[in-house]
């Protein structure tokens, strides 16, 4: 499979609209694995690093399912086709930064993605769309089984598989999280929950970047494993958090939704307006005003004419090809790119029948 | 301290690599105990030496200056034949640094990541304190543990990984006799 064909596939971040009202959009169980005897990736040298992946390259790309997948050593990546993978998350940074000796994989009709020389020796992704750790663990634990049947995995009796940082080895799990948060982001509440969050083993981080960029009000959630958490309690754990933050989320849209000045509605009118107005369009400004639309749908003050389930998916896709757009252009600083991007604004709402029901005017 | 030189507008005198003789375009001056050495490559004998890996040096500067260190001072030693300061004691008198990967405990403690799995035998005493070694749970029998070690120490012989086979070998030894 060609790039171009897996980044113009649809990548469904369905959110999970009936337990989670829309606020978590996927779930992501990442696996590392090392090979004895090779110094890990981060201490490695060229040869040692091709060594790793000639042993480990024929058994993922032998696994059903992988045959035709896409499959690239990161050098012939270029800086703009990394940064449209790592938007879709089918990318880590560390990776992102990898040069020879360090592999992609992602195939087109399983939910992994593998990664060869990241932090670890392997790393596999499995991911679900909304709330759903219980089939990734499952999906991730069969592929585990089906690797062990050829390759002999760094393990020790004491502190499980082992990994480059000691405190992570163990079952060599770790849970991830997509959410959106325009409530929690527009009312500035954001910092308040990566600070409780803390001290329960578990960090936030916004979806597009490391740095304070809440663009999009997308966040990731992911679990810090401790040494002597077995994958179950750090599951409980983790869902218990999640819960917390999806209450939190949807109790402040009722109150901003409540309140007698209009803020929230008046911010989602101004989103609508410059989505349906704009003739230029920064990333930035789409990202959020797409954010406010999702978030007037949720909250029934945008009505579609589909079913909601599929128009919040068409927004997320969106929001996702025009981000992906961006970093691939962002190599040749086309000028051209901030009309275009308005105009599929536009062209969007026009394919997508929808009214603007606010009954505050 | 290390410095690309693209323009030679502004480079009165140019120097040459000191290993092909060829425009050099890599600088490196280190001073120690006052006396200075310099050090001028062209990109490839650079490259050549290891410096430009862009994994490893990024790597190496961020996390392991040391070793980096270690790495310019070797270079420079065999460049321009001075002397460098003496070695520093091993911070642990037998186990200093991982023989498979050359990862020291000092490295260990600076960045709290190790160098390879095996590093977690070597630096039991450092990652479990309680520990004298890397003991095995009481759940696996000593002759499992042998039948076990017996055969990645054949399995690194196959990959002609003697380092690592020589190591599980004397793992291997340490284990109370099988007739025990």
């Amino acid at each position: 499979m060609k790039l171009e064909t897996l980044l113009s596939s649809t990548r469904n971040w369905t959110p999970d609209r009936n337990t989670t009202d829309g606020v978590v959009l996927g779930s992501i169980v990442r696996m590392v694995r090392n090979l004895p005897g090779f110094p890990f990736p981060g201490w490695s040298t060229a040869e040692s690093r091709a060594a790793v992946a000639e042993q480990l390259l024929p058994v993922l790309r032998g696994m059903q399912g992988f045959k035709t997948a896409f499959c690239s050593e990161m050098s012939k990546l270029s800086y703009g086709q990394r940064r449209a993978l790592l938007t879709r998350k089918q990318l880590t940074p560390c990776m992102a930064a990898r040069q020879d000796g360090c592999y992609i994989i992602i195939p087109q009709r399983r939910p992994f993605i593998m990664m060869v020389n990241e932090e670890e020796h392997l790393v596999v992704h499995a991911f679900r769309n909304g709330l759903n750790f219980e089939d990734c663990v499952q999906d991730i634990q069969e592929l585990d089984d089906t690797l062990q049947e050829e390759l002999n995995f760094a393990h020790s009796p004491r502190h499980g598989y082992l990994t480059s940082i000691p405190a992570e080895a163990g079952d060599g799990l770790q849970l991830y999280c997509l959410l959106h948060l325009p409530a929690l982001t527009t009312a500035n509440m954001m910092n308040q929950v990566t600070k409780a969050l803390e001290k329960l083993h578990v960090s936030i981080s916004p979806y597009f970047s490391d740095a304070q960029d809440d663009t999009g009000h997308l966040f990731v959630l992911f679990s810090i494993p401790g040494p002597e958490d077995s994958i179950d309690e750090m599951m409980d754990a983790f869902l218990d958090v999640v819960d917390h933050i999806v209450l939190r989320e949807v109790q402040v849209r009722r109150k901003l939704l409540a309140e007698p000045g209009l803020h929230l509605q008046d911010t989602i009118a101004r989103a609508y307006g410059l989505l349906t107005n704009c003739r230029r369009l920064s990333i930035k400004e789409l990202r959020d005003a797409v954010s406010l639309l999702r978030l007037g749908t949720l909250m029934g003050i945008v009505t579609w004419e589909e079913e909601e389930r599929e128009i919040l998916i068409a927004l997320n896709q969106f929001g996702l090809d025009q981000a992906c757009e961006a970093a691939l252009a962002e190599e040749t600083g086309d000028p051209q790119l901030c009309l275009r991007r308005a105009t599929a604004a536009r062209e969007f709402l026009n394919k997508h029948p929808h009214s603007f029901s606010d009954n505050t005017i | 301290m290390l410095a690309k030189c693209e323009d030679s507008v502004y480079s009165v005198r140019v120097k040459k690599c000191q290993i092909c003789g060829k425009r050099a375009s890599m600088f490196l001056t280190q001073i120690v105990n006052g006396q200075v050495s310099e050090l001028a490559l062209c990109e490839a004998c650079a490259r050549a030496k290891g410096l430009f890996d862009p994994q490893s040096l990024t790597f190496a500067e961020k996390f392991f200056p040391e070793e980096f260190k270690q790495r310019v001072d070797k270079l420079v030693r065999e460049l321009t034949g001075a002397e460098s300061p003496a070695p520093q004691p091993p911070v642990m008198s037998d186990l200093s640094s991982c023989p498979v990967c050359g990862f020291s405990v000092e490295d260990y403690r600076r960045t709290g990541h190790l160098g390879c799995p095996d590093c977690y035998t070597v630096f039991a005493r450092e990652l479990t304190p309680d520990a004298e070694q890397e003991a095995e749970p009481a759940d696996e029998a000593p002759a499992v543990t042998r039948a076990r070690l017996q055969k990645e120490m054949q399995q690194a012989v196959a990959r002609e990984d003697y380092e690592r086979a020589a190591l599980l070998r004397d793992q291997i030894n340490a284990l109370p006799p099988a007739d025990a």
